[in-house]
């Protein structure tokens, strides 16, 4: 009778919030989380279900201890430029919202880049943050000779990037590229760097542990293209579609499992996930 | 892929501007040194401003 804890149930004319069997709480009225109550006012997202999947995956993280880790998500709902470019985290103050550009593909399933002209400036410089996850929900071939899902760039031994080229997933965190082959490209991804070790977790299975060098990019992160000493990359567009884009603190092999299992859910609840 | 070649002075104008809603034109050259914008943002200019051509990306400048 009272599957839905989002419904609201009246008495009369009176909201009822809690119900009692005896002395037993049977029903509670579901509450939004107050981060997610401030991104669907910024965004004006309207649809139940991404409201409903939002609430979901902010408590889980919350639950278990990740949430403030994440130092910027970028959940990508609602399918216009205005409302992808938001940043969940609300003490951010909207320092992170992505300035857009070129001739990207805006819908419910995320953003797409054209692999021609199309990037974010997400305006995040990880001054303090070693990993981040990013969900692809295509597995489209680049024309791009060199296609960027996302980085920065000072210098080969100062940069913070993702590239997938055939069956290789390239990254450098911050120093030597390390390649991790694929199957598709269409998948959950996650990077995590301590001291001088990095992994990569692909769909909650580790797929490499090893040891990089080099220092944090100083530039901001762009997306779907690499900021290049504050310039485009122009070999780099990317015709990848981005999902949930998290970076955040390095995380523990048991906690990156956690992380992507809640994005995995997240994402199916929107009916989006490809993988 | 087709694209949409523009001039410099153009390009100079459109740089900064937002063609929709939070999001910005972003003209870029390609190999031949010409400026071009993709045909989504074509759509929001006047015809007589672009030509059609076929995008030909600047060679790669760093490999991975």
């Amino acid at each position: 009778m009272f599957a839905n804890k989002n419904s609201k149930v009246y008495f009369q004319n009176t909201e009822i919030k809690k119900i009692y069997l005896g002395s037993n709480l049977i029903w509670q009225r579901d509450v939004w989380d107050t981060d997610v109550a401030t991104f669907i006012s910024k965004t004006g997202i309207t649809s139940d279900i991404e409201k409903n999947a939002l609430n979901t995956c902010v408590k889980a993280l919350k639950s278990a201890g990740l949430y403030t880790k994440i130092k910027v998500f970028y959940p990508m709902v609602g399918g216009t430029a205005i409302t992808t470019k938001y940043d969940l985290i609300s003490t951010n103050n909207n320092a992170y919202n992505i300035d857009w550009y070129g001739g990207l593909t805006f819908s419910n399933l995320g953003v797409k880049g054209n692999g021609t002209n199309a990037y974010g400036n997400s305006k995040y410089v990880p001054s303090s943050s070693n990993a981040f996850t990013v969900s692809i929900g295509t597995n489209i071939s680049e024309t791009a000779s060199d296609p960027i899902i996302l980085g920065a760039f000072n210098s080969s031994n100062q940069a913070l990037l993702m590239q997938i080229k055939g069956v290789n997933c390239n990254v450098r965190l911050h120093g030597d590229v390390k390649t991790a082959s694929i199957v598709s490209i269409n998948n959950i991804y996650t990077f995590n760097r301590v001291g001088n070790l990095m992994n990569m977790f692909f769909n909650s299975a580790k797929k490499l542990e090893t040891t990089t060098n080099g220092s944090i990019p100083t530039n901001s992160i762009y997306l779907l293209n690499l900021n290049l000493n504050n310039t485009n990359y122009s070999s780099g567009y990317s015709q990848q579609r981005i999902q949930s884009t998290l970076f955040h603190e390095s995380l523990t092999d048991t906690e990156t499992i956690t992380l992507q299992t809640i994005i995995n859910q997240f994402e199916n609840d929107l009916g989006r996930k490809t993988w | 892929m087709n694209v949409a070649k523009i001039t410099q002075e153009k390009a100079e104008e459109l740089q900064g501007q937002e063609y929709q809603d939070g999001i910005f034109f972003s003209p870029i050259k390609d190999k031949n040194g010409d400026f071009v914008i993709s045909l989504v943002e074509a759509q929001f200019i006047p015809i007589a401003d672009f030509e059609v051509v076929e995008y030909e990306p600047i060679e790669s400048e760093i490999h991975l």
